[in-house]
């Protein structure tokens, strides 16, 4: 039977446990409180929430740091969840890396200015006509591959840049089309080895009949594996969530009635040490089965390197 | 090789179950990361939790509640885990049952999740910092010390006391939309 129960004490032990620094008397002692006592495992919830749920605004909160820009606040999604969190990933990884859907109200304030060095290093807008994607997943660096065409702006589309579009080819079984690149790290310049290297990707996305919910989706991957090796990998779910070294994605789900222009969606991903290949997938497609009546489209997709570095002021 | 994107139809399934996972994400990650205090341990049970999800995807009754679901599977992958390191300064598995009994609905979390951000804004700047150097660049108490100028135990003590601190925010600020 569970007595004596000191909230002070409790409190101190649930911290511990949140930061790691139990001792095994300690894990112990609040192990017995918890299995007999609700009180203490309310309050154990209560702390551990904010565990939980503190590290998804903080890396929200450290993309707004590291742009300078709002992350697109999502539409509230109907049913149970007020917000739809569409942080990370349709597959695999390490997850919470960005987050859509907050609404915060505070800027990161660093104590040491972090520096930032940009390069971009790929830009398509899908001016080419003759653009020809072969096969879905790239087998080699530097070029689209994909469900994508290049096609003229129309009536109810104004072009984000230049006269063309690129235009999702979404085939009747599948919810989302995909166009992917690959980039392969060793082709360009190595970070300096305090410097935290990112890839950040920025793609306007566009739907044809915002009626419909759509999904747009930028997902990226880090491999060590070399560019020609990255297919089959990516292809086989178990093999790529043993093999990726991190995995982000990005989903934006358009509310009907509401997504009547571009809509332009960032994802960003840390490069692990030994990364050789990033992959950059961008998707569209509609949110509900059924749903045919929808184009969808995409434009000046732009993939930056950055190198960040903190710099004492 | 079990190729998904030659499978259309299978496709279609765990395409679902993933886009759900991803929508419903935050609530089932605070779910295994309160269960699963350890970043690496809890990213581990996430990406297990994925993987289960992705398999079993046929076997989701559209139109019910994923996100319990979900955790149900994330909890057994906490025990799982807990299993598999054994480590002594951890929770019971009996105490890890009972919390994951306990557990706050998805729809709770997402209203803490509110409050929270609110709460965040009400922090000094210095606390902000260590949290996110704690949360997003999970930095180790020793270099958040040495970047912000602080002793390793003046860190922890300002993290626990932040932790303490947006918990009776939340718990103020839920109260008050009641």
């Amino acid at each position: 039977m569970t007595d004596n129960i000191n909230n002070g004490e409790l409190d101190a032990l649930i911290d511990a446990c949140l930061d790691g620094r139990l001792s095994d008397a300690e894990a112990e002692r609040l192990s017995q409180w918890i299995e007999e006592s609700s009180e203490a495992r309310e309050r154990y919830w209560e702390l551990a929430s904010v565990h939980g749920l503190i590290e998804q605004s903080m890396q929200s909160a450290s993309v707004k740091a590291a742009t300078g820009e709002e992350m697109a606040r999502p539409p509230k999604a109907e049913g149970l969840f007020r917000w739809p969190r569409i942080n990370a990933v349709a597959a695999g990884m390490i997850f919470g890396i960005l987050s859509a859907s907050l609404g915060w109200a505070y800027a990161i304030p660093l104590v040491n200015q972090t520096r930032r060095e940009s390069t971009e290093i790929v830009f398509e807008d899908f001016e080419d006509p003759e653009m020809k994607l072969l096969g879905r997943f790239p087998t080699s660096a530097n070029r689209w591959f994909g469900r994508i065409l290049s096609v003229p702006g129309k009536d109810g589309i104004t072009t984000v840049s230049g006269t063309r579009v690129g235009q999702f080819n979404t085939w009747p079984k599948t919810k989302l089309a995909y166009a992917r690149y690959l980039i392969d790290l060793d082709e360009h310049p190595k970070p300096a080895e305090e410097h935290v290297r990112t890839v950040e990707v920025e793609a306007s996305f566009f739907t044809s009949n915002p009626q419909e919910p759509s999904v747009f989706q930028i997902r990226l991957g880090a491999f060590s594996q070399e560019p020609e090796a990255v297919r089959p990998i990516w292809n086989d779910h178990e093999t790529l969530f043993e093999t990726v070294l991190q995995h982000v994605g990005r989903n934006y789900i358009t509310e009907p009635g509401e997504q009547t222009g571009w809509h332009k969606l960032r994802a960003a991903i840390e490069i692990p040490t030994g990364t050789r290949s990033v992959v950059i997938s961008l998707g569209a497609g509609n949110d509900e089965p059924g749903a045919t009546t929808s184009e969808h489209f995409v434009d000046a997709v732009r993939v930056q390197l950055v190198d960040s570095f903190e710099q004492q002021d | 090789m079990n190729n998904p994107e030659d499978d259309s139809e299978a496709r279609s399934a765990t395409e679902e179950v993933q886009l759900l996972f991803v929508r419903h994400e935050n609530s089932i990650r605070a779910f295994v990361r309160a269960l699963q205090p350890s970043l690496p341990d809890a990213d581990d049970v996430m990406q297990e939790t994925f993987l289960t999800v992705s398999r079993k995807a046929a076997t989701f009754e559209p139109g019910t509640n994923f996100a319990a679901w979900a955790c149900g599977i994330a909890r057994l992958k906490v025990l799982e885990n807990f299993r598999q390191k054994k480590r002594g300064n951890v929770l019971s598995e009996a105490a890890i049952s009972a919390l994951a009994e306990d557990a706050p609905s998805p729809q709770l979390l997402s209203e803490i999740q509110d409050a929270l951000e609110a709460c965040l804004g009400k922090l000094t700047p210095k606390i902000r910092d260590l949290l996110w150097r704690r949360y997003s660049r999970r930095q180790s108490s020793d270099e958040m010390a040495e970047a912000a100028g602080m002793t390793s135990t003046a860190v922890r003590v300002a993290l626990s006391k932040a932790r303490v601190a947006l918990r009776d925010c939340i718990n103020s600020q839920l109260q008050r939309v009641r």
